[in-house]
C-alpha cells in the first residue's frame, strides 16, 4: 500500500478510485482498512488539500469535530451533534467530511455477511438481531445511518460544495437500489470540499443511547427553526440521515419487531426537541 | 559501588494504606505488560480460528501459505508434539482443531513470520474446508440432541449421574423437605445473558525456547502452575523443561484462568527455535477466552407470614458452551449459594450445565453465584412485596448467623457477619434527589443532552449477595512462598520473597510485600522476586477471591520459620551467608458435596464466605428508557483490609462489572457466531456511566484465615447487578427479569 | 517508506509500511510501549497521545499521518524532577490497578489539566469519557484527577 500527498483537490479528487481511497481523518476509514472491508492499493492523504476551518458560515469539509464543537458561530444543533459523536480523543481527528460519508455499524454488514449492501440479496438483520437497526427506509436495507452531525446538517438545510457540484446534503444520501447499493451518491472521483451551513433562529440536538457517552445513536434528533418553518432530522434510524417531515410522520414508520421501541423513542425526543426551541 | 536503585519500595504493614509498588513504572508506561514484550530475532504468531461455531474439518491445505514473505512456520493438529488436547479440568480441548470445531473461533492453525502482517496476512491463505453441521445453540435443546463430546469427559469424577446428552455437570442440593409449604409463594423465571471479562490488555505472550529442547513462557496467567501442567503433556516435555513466567497482566476477572496463547507459542517457538510472540487483537479477544455462563433460572420462595423463609425451590440452567473449563465448579456454586445469605430450612436446588456449540464459558468474577444472586434478591423483594414487609427487613429476619446451617448442611463455623452487613449498608445516608432543572449530564441520558427532568422518575434497590471464599469440594489447594534471607552489600538485611501467586491488578504483590514487612520487621528491605513456576512450588489460581488468604498464609509460614532460623544462628547473617525456605500453606480441609443430595460429606465443602449488602439510586427516563445510576453505597464483608485503599478499588471495580451487566453488557450471538466482538459493540461503563461507590468495611475476623483475612474481589460483583436492576422496578414498576436490561425494556411507560 | 516523527520532544526515524498506525510504529519501532493497544479500533482510549497538543487515538492515526507533527505519549510527561503531578497523583490515589488503560488516562489528564485546571467532576467524567477501565470503576481515577489539578 501507499501513502501519497496530492497538490490540490482536483489532483486528489482524479486519483481516486481503482484501488485509491481517500484519507482524511482516518477514524472511519483505519479501522474498515484493518478489518478487510476497504481494499486500499493506493491512500490519497487530504489534509493539506481540503479546506479546513470556519469562516462566515463556510465549513472546510476537513474540519474536525472538536473544532466545530466549540465554534460559537455555527448552530447549536450541529456544535451539539458534534460534541455527542463518539469520544474526544475521535473527535480530534474525525473530519465533518469523512462523518457524513462514515459506513454503518451494522453488524451483518461490518462482518461481510453477502447482504444486500454488499451486493447480496438478503438483508440478514430483519431475520437476526437488529434492536440498533432502522424504522423507516428498510424494506431492502435495515441499517442504521450512524451519523449525529448529518442529521443535524439535514435539518439545517446545509449545502455542500464538492470538487463536481453543489448540492444540498439531502442528495448526498440514497437508499439503495437493486441497480446500485451505495447510500451516497458521491462519484468515485468526487471529493467534498466545504459545506454551507444556514443559520437558524434555534436549534437543538437530542441523543439517546446506551449508555451515558460514547455510543452510536439509538436515535438522534436534530430540530432547526427558520421563521415558521421547523426541520426536524434524524441518526439512527434508516439507512441514511432521515428528515422527519412532521412529527406525525413517524406514524408511517416501518418497523421491525425489535426496532419498534425507536418509534416511542423518537416520538419522545421530537416533542422534547421542539419544546426547547425558543418560539420568537 | 554502584548506587542503589533509584526507585525504592514503600513499604508498610499489614493493615496500612500503601501505595502499589508497581505503581510507578505502570503511570511512566515503563511496566511490561505481556503485550509490550520484545526478544531480538522474535517472530510474531498468530492463530487460524474457525468461522463456524459447528463443523467438521474435511481438510487443511496450507501449502499456499508456507512460501509466504516473512513465513517461518505454519503448523496444524499433527504438529503437536504430545498430548492433542488439554483443559482447565478435563482435558476436552484440542490445542488445535483435529476433526471438527465446535465453537466460532476455535483454533485450527499457526503462523509464524517476521512481522505481524505477514503472519496475517499468510493466515488467510491457509484453506481449511469445513462442513458446516448444525450448531447447538439452546441449552434446553442441548439436553436432547446429539452428543457433542460423546466420550463425556465429565462423568466418572463423582459426580450425580446424569445421563441426559451434553450434560457438563449436575448438582441437586437437597434440604429438609422440599415440599414444605409456606403461607405466601412467590415465582419467577430469570435469565442472564453472556458477560465478558473484556479485561484490556489482549491476551499475549512470548514464548523462547532455550536452545535445549525446553521453553521458557512469559505470559499473562492467572495461575502459573497449572498453565506449565497443561503445557508440558502437550508439548512432550517434563514439567521442569517448561518454565512460565508471569508477564505483565493487563486485568484477568477469570478470563485467564484458561490457555490461550501458551502452547500455541511455545509450538511455534520451537518449531522455528526463535522466541514466538503472540499478541490477540480485540475481536479475537472476545472470541478467545471463556465468557461468564449465561443462565435460565426458574425459582420460588415460599415464605410464613411472619417473613420467615420456608422453602427455597430454584432450577438453574447453565450453557456452557464447547468446552468444559471451569463449568463443574461454576455448576457447583451456582446451587450451593443459590438460596443467597439467608437461613432456610428446606430446600431443593438444581443446577445443570450443557455442552452447546455457544461461545466457551467458564470462571467469571462471581463464579455461579452472580446468577443466583440476581435470581434469589428479585425473590425476596418479590416476597417482600407479597408479604408487605420491607425489603430491608424482610433480609434482616432471614440473615444466616453463626452456628446456622447452610442448604449444604454446613454449620457456618467461621465469620459471616449477614445481618451487620445489611444493617451497615442500610444505615449509610443516602443523599437527597439531586434537584431539578440540573444539567442535562447529570440526568438519564448523559451526554446524549435528552432531557431537563421530564419523565424521569427515581427508584431505590437494595440487595445482599454472598459465596465462598477459596476452592471447594475437596480440591487440595494451597500455595507455596519462598524467603531468601541474606545480607546485601551495604550490609542491610534483605528479604527476598518468591511467590507465584498471579498480580493480575489486584494488588496481591503489595499483600506480599507488607505480610513480610510485618512478619520479618527486622529487615531492611523486602523485595519481590518476579513470579515464575522456575522458583517455587505452585500458589494456586488469582482466583476464588482467595490470594490474599493464601499466600498471606504462606508468606507468613515462609517469615515465621526464617525468623526461627535466624535465631537459632545467632540473630545476625554474616555476608555471603544466607537463609532459604519454602513453606506450603493449606486451608482448612473440604470434602465433595454428596451427589445425591448436594449434602457436605465432612465438616466443609467450603472453606469461608463473605457477603456484601448494597443499595443502589438509580433514575430511569421512562419515555426514554435511558438510566442514570446515582449513588451506590455497600458494606461488605471483609474480615480484615490488608490494604485498605486497595480494598476499597476492588469494591468499586467489582460494582462497575455489575453495573456493566445490569445496563449493558452482553455478548451477542448468532447461531453460535459472535456479532459484537468489539469494544463499540459490547458496551462496558464509561467514566460517566459509574457514580462512586460509598463503602463501609465489615471487619470481623475469619478465624481460619492469617489476618483475619477474607478475599474482597467477588462479592460486590455478586451483589451488584441485583442491586441496580431492583432500583430499576422501583422506579418503573417493571419485572424485568433479564439483564442487561436495555432502553427497550423501559422506554414507554 | 521512511518516515520522520518528532516525539517527546526528539527527532526520530523510522522505516514504516503505508498501513502501519503510529501506535504500531511508537511501540515497535521506536521503543516506546507506553501507549497500550487494548482495542487497536479507537474504542478505548489505551492508546491516547496528544498530536501537535491534541488528544487523539494513536491506532487510528497512520504514522505517515503524523509525519511533520509533534507527538507527546506518557514516556515524554515525566520531566528532569521527576514523575508529571499527574503520574504521581494517579500513583497516591490508588487509581492504578492492572495498569493497562493508566498511559492513556494519564495524557488525557495531563491534556485537561492543561486546558481547565480546575474541572468539576462532571468535566472530568466528560473529558475521561472516550477511555476505558475495567478494573477501578473510575471513583479513585476522578481523586487523582483532583489530586493533580491541586497541586
Amino acid at each position: 500500500m501507499k501513502f501519497v500527498r496530492p497538490e490540490s483537490p482536483e489532483a486528489a479528487a482524479s486519483s481516486l478510485g481503482n484501488g485509491s481511497v481517500a484519507l482524511a481523518g482516518g477514524t472511519d476509514l483505519v479501522p474498515m482498512l484493518r478489518d478487510g472491508l476497504v481494499q486500499a492499493d493506493e491512500l490519497v492523504f487530504l489534509r493539506d488539500v481540503v479546506p479546513r476551518g470556519v469562516q462566515s458560515g463556510r465549513i472546510g469539509a476537513g474540519t474536525t469535530l472538536a473544532e466545530l464543537e466549540v465554534d460559537p458561530e455555527l448552530p447549536q444543533a450541529l456544535r451539539e451533534a458534534c460534541a455527542a459523536s463518539a469520544s474526544p480523543q475521535l473527535r480530534s481527528m474525525g473530519t465533518i467530511g469523512g462523518n457524513l460519508l462514515q459506513a454503518t455499524r451494522c453488524w451483518y454488514w461490518r462482518l461481510r455477511f453477502p447482504c444486500y449492501l454488499h451486493g447480496g440479496d438478503r438483508c440478514h438483520a430483519r431475520q437476526g438481531t437488529h434492536r440498533e437497526h432502522a424504522i423507516f427506509g428498510n424494506d431492502r436495507c435495515a441499517s442504521a445511518h450512524p451519523s449525529d452531525p448529518a442529521a443535524a446538517l439535514l435539518a439545517l438545510g446545509a449545502r455542500l460544495q464538492t470538487t463536481r457540484r453543489e448540492l444540498p446534503v439531502a442528495d448526498l444520501y440514497r437508499l439503495p437500489t437493486e441497480e446500485n447499493r451505495n447510500l451516497t451518491a458521491l462519484e468515485r472521483d468526487e471529493l467534498i470540499l466545504e459545506l454551507d451551513v444556514p443559520t437558524p433562529d434555534a436549534s437543538v440536538y437530542l441523543k439517546a443511547m446506551d449508555r451515558r457517552a460514547w455510543s452510536f445513536a439509538l436515535v438522534g434528533v436534530a430540530a432547526a427553526r427558520f421563521g415558521a418553518e421547523t426541520r426536524l432530522a434524524l441518526a439512527g434510524v434508516a439507512p441514511v440521515p432521515w428528515l422527519l417531515e412532521n412529527p406525525s410522520a413517524l406514524e408511517q414508520s416501518t418497523p421491525l419487531p425489535g426496532t419498534a421501541y425507536k418509534v416511542e423513542i423518537a416520538r419522545a425526543l421530537v416533542r422534547r426537541a421542539l419544546a426547547s426551541l425558543p418560539t420568537t | 559501588m554502584s548506587a542503589p536503585p533509584a526507585r525504592k519500595l514503600q513499604l508498610g504493614r499489614v493493615g496500612e494504606t500503601v501505595q502499589r509498588v508497581d505503581a510507578i513504572p505502570k503511570v511512566t508506561g515503563e511496566f511490561a505488560f505481556s503485550s509490550d514484550l520484545f526478544a531480538a530475532g522474535m517472530l510474531w504468531g498468530h492463530t487460524v480460528r474457525s468461522p463456524h461455531a459447528h463443523a467438521r474439518i474435511v481438510s487443511i491445505d496450507i501449502s499456499q501459505a508456507v512460501p509466504m514473505p516473512g513465513v517461518q512456520a505454519v503448523l496444524t493438529h499433527e504438529d503437536v508434539p504430545g498430548a492433542k488436547h488439554y483443559g482447565l479440568e478435563f482435558p476436552d480441548q484440542p490445542v488445535l482443531a483435529i476433526d471438527r470445531v465446535r465453537y466460532f473461533g476455535e483454533p485450527v492453525a499457526l503462523v509464524a513470520a517476521e512481522h505481524p502482517e505477514q503472519a496475517r496476512r499468510a493466515a488467510s491463505r491457509i484453506a481449511v474446508e469445513y462442513e458446516p453441521l448444525e450448531p447447538i445453540v439452546d441449552a434446553e435443546r442441548a439436553l436432547a440432541q446429539e452428543e457433542l463430546h460423546p466420550n463425556r469427559p465429565t462423568s466418572g469424577h463423582g459426580y450425580r449421574e446424569d445421563p441426559r446428552p451434553n450434560v457438563v455437570r449436575t448438582m441437586v442440593v437437597r434440604h429438609g423437605d422440599p415440599d414444605a409449604e409456606g403461607d405466601v409463594s412467590v415465582s419467577g423465571v430469570y435469565e442472564l445473558g453472556i458477560q465478558d471479562q473484556a479485561f484490556l490488555g489482549p491476551e499475549s505472550g512470548l514464548a523462547i525456547p532455550d536452545g535445549e529442547g525446553g521453553i521458557d513462557i512469559y505470559v499473562a496467567t492467572q495461575w502459573l502452575h497449572v498453565d506449565r501442567d497443561q503445557v508440558a503433556p502437550c508439548l512432550d516435555l517434563e514439567p521442569e523443561r517448561v518454565r512460565i513466567h508471569l508477564a505483565g497482566v493487563g486485568g484477568a476477572f477469570g478470563g485467564r484462568e484458561d490457555l490461550s496463547m501458551q502452547i500455541h507459542g511455545a509450538m511455534l517457538a520451537l518449531r522455528t527455535n526463535r522466541p514466538v510472540k503472540i499478541v490477540y487483537n480485540r475481536q479475537e479477544s472476545f472470541v478467545g477466552h471463556i465468557h461468564r455462563h449465561p443462565a435460565r433460572i426458574w425459582a420460588e420462595h415460599r415464605a410464613d407470614r411472619d417473613g420467615k423463609l420456608k422453602c427455597v425451590r430454584m432450577r438453574i440452567l447453565l450453557d456452557g458452551g464447547a468446552y468444559a473449563s471451569s463449568s463443574t465448579a461454576v455448576t457447583s456454586n451456582a446451587a450451593s449459594f443459590a438460596c443467597g445469605p439467608y437461613a432456610v430450612e428446606n430446600a431443593l436446588l438444581e443446577s445443570t450445565c450443557v455442552y452447546t456449540n455457544n461461545p466457551p464459558c467458564g470462571a467469571m468474577r462471581g463464579f455461579g453465584a452472580v446468577q443466583t444472586c440476581f435470581a434469589g434478591e428479585a425473590q425476596m423483594d418479590k416476597l417482600a412485596a407479597a408479604l408487605g414487609v420491607d425489603p430491608v427487613e424482610l433480609r434482616l429476619r432471614n440473615a444466616l448467623a453463626p452456628g446456622d446451617t447452610l442448604p449444604t448442611g454446613q454449620k457456618l463455623t467461621g465469620s459471616l457477619p449477614v445481618a451487620e452487613v445489611i444493617r451497615r449498608c442500610a444505615a449509610i445516608p443516602v443523599p437527597e434527589p439531586d434537584g431539578l432543572p440540573r444539567d442535562a449530564i447529570r440526568l438519564p441520558g448523559g451526554s446524549g443532552n435528552v432531557t431537563r427532568g421530564e419523565g424521569v422518575r427515581r427508584g431505590v434497590g437494595f440487595a445482599v449477595g454472598f459465596k465462598n471464599i477459596g476452592y471447594s469440594e475437596g480440591f487440595d489447594d494451597y500455595t507455596a512462598a519462598r524467603v531468601r534471607l541474606f545480607t546485601d552489600r551495604s550490609g542491610g538485611l534483605v528479604a527476598e520473597v518468591h511467590c507465584a501467586a498471579a498480580e493480575v491488578g489486584q494488588g496481591v504483590s503489595n499483600v506480599l510485600v507488607q505480610v513480610a514487612r510485618t512478619e520479618l520487621d527486622i529487615v531492611d528491605d523486602v523485595l519481590l522476586a518476579p513470579h515464575t513456576t522456575a522458583t517455587v512450588d505452585s500458589a494456586g489460581s488469582a482466583s476464588a477471591s482467595r490470594m490474599t488468604w493464601m499466600s498471606s498464609g504462606a508468606v507468613r509460614l515462609a517469615c515465621a520459620a526464617v525468623r526461627e532460623e535466624l535465631d537459632r544462628r545467632g540473630g545476625s547473617l554474616d555476608p555471603g551467608e544466607e537463609i532459604d525456605i519454602e513453606r506450603i500453606y493449606r486451608h482448612p480441609r473440604t470434602t465433595p458435596l454428596d451427589p445425591e443430595t448436594g449434602q457436605v460429606t465432612g465438616e466443609r465443602a467450603h472453606v469461608a464466605f463473605a457477603c456484601a449488602a448494597m443499595r443502589v439510586v438509580a433514575e430511569v427516563d421512562t419515555e426514554l428508557g435511558l438510566v442514570r445510576v446515582a449513588w451506590i453505597g455497600t458494606a461488605q464483608d471483609v474480615g480484615k483490609a490488608l490494604n485498605p485503599q486497595a480494598v476499597h478499588g476492588q469494591i468499586e471495580g467489582g460494582t462497575a462489572q455489575g453495573v456493566g451487566l445490569a445496563l449493558m453488557e452482553e455478548i451477542q450471538t448468532e447461531d453460535g457466531l459472535i456479532t459484537n466482538a468489539s469494544f463499540t459493540d459490547y458496551l462496558i461503563p464509561t467514566a460517566l456511566d459509574m457514580p462512586r461507590v460509598v463503602a463501609e468495611l465489615v471487619e470481623d475476623a475469619e478465624p481460619d484465615a492469617p489476618y483475619g483475612v477474607k478475599g474482597v474481589g467477588e462479592p460486590p460483583t455478586v451483589v451488584s447487578t441485583a442491586a441496580v436492576v431492583a432500583a430499576l422496578r422501583a422506579a418503573t414498576g417493571r419485572e424485568l427479569a433479564r439483564v442487561p436490561v436495555r432502553p427497550e425494556h423501559l422506554a414507554g411507560l | 517508506m521512511r518516515i520522520e516523527l518528532d516525539v517527546n520532544g526528539e527527532q526520530l526515524e523510522a522505516d514504516v509500511w503505508a498501513g502501519e498506525s503510529l501506535l504500531y510504529v511508537l511501540r515497535e519501532r521506536l521503543g516506546l510501549p507506553g501507549s497500550k493497544n487494548a482495542c487497536e479500533q479507537g474504542e478505548c482510549g489505551s492508546c491516547s497521545v496528544l498530536l501537535d497538543g491534541e488528544l487523539v487515538c494513536a491506532c487510528l492515526v497512520l504514522a505517515a499521518q503524523a509525519e511533520g507533527h509533534e507527538v507527546v505519549t506518557v514516556e515524554g510527561l515525566a520531566g528532569a524532577e521527576g514523575l508529571h503531578p499527574v503520574q504521581a497523583a494517579f500513583a497516591r490515589a490508588g487509581a492504578v490497578q492492572c495498569g493497562f488503560c493508566t498511559p492513556g488516562l494519564v495524557v488525557t489528564t495531563a491534556h485537561l489539566l492543561e486546558r481547565n485546571p480546575d474541572p468539576s467532576e462532571d468535566e472530568i467524567r466528560e473529558a475521561l469519557s472516550g477511555n476505558l477501565c475495567r478494573c477501578t470503576g473510575y471513583a479513585k481515577i476522578f481523586d487523582a484527577v483532583k489530586l493533580a489539578a491541586g497541586t
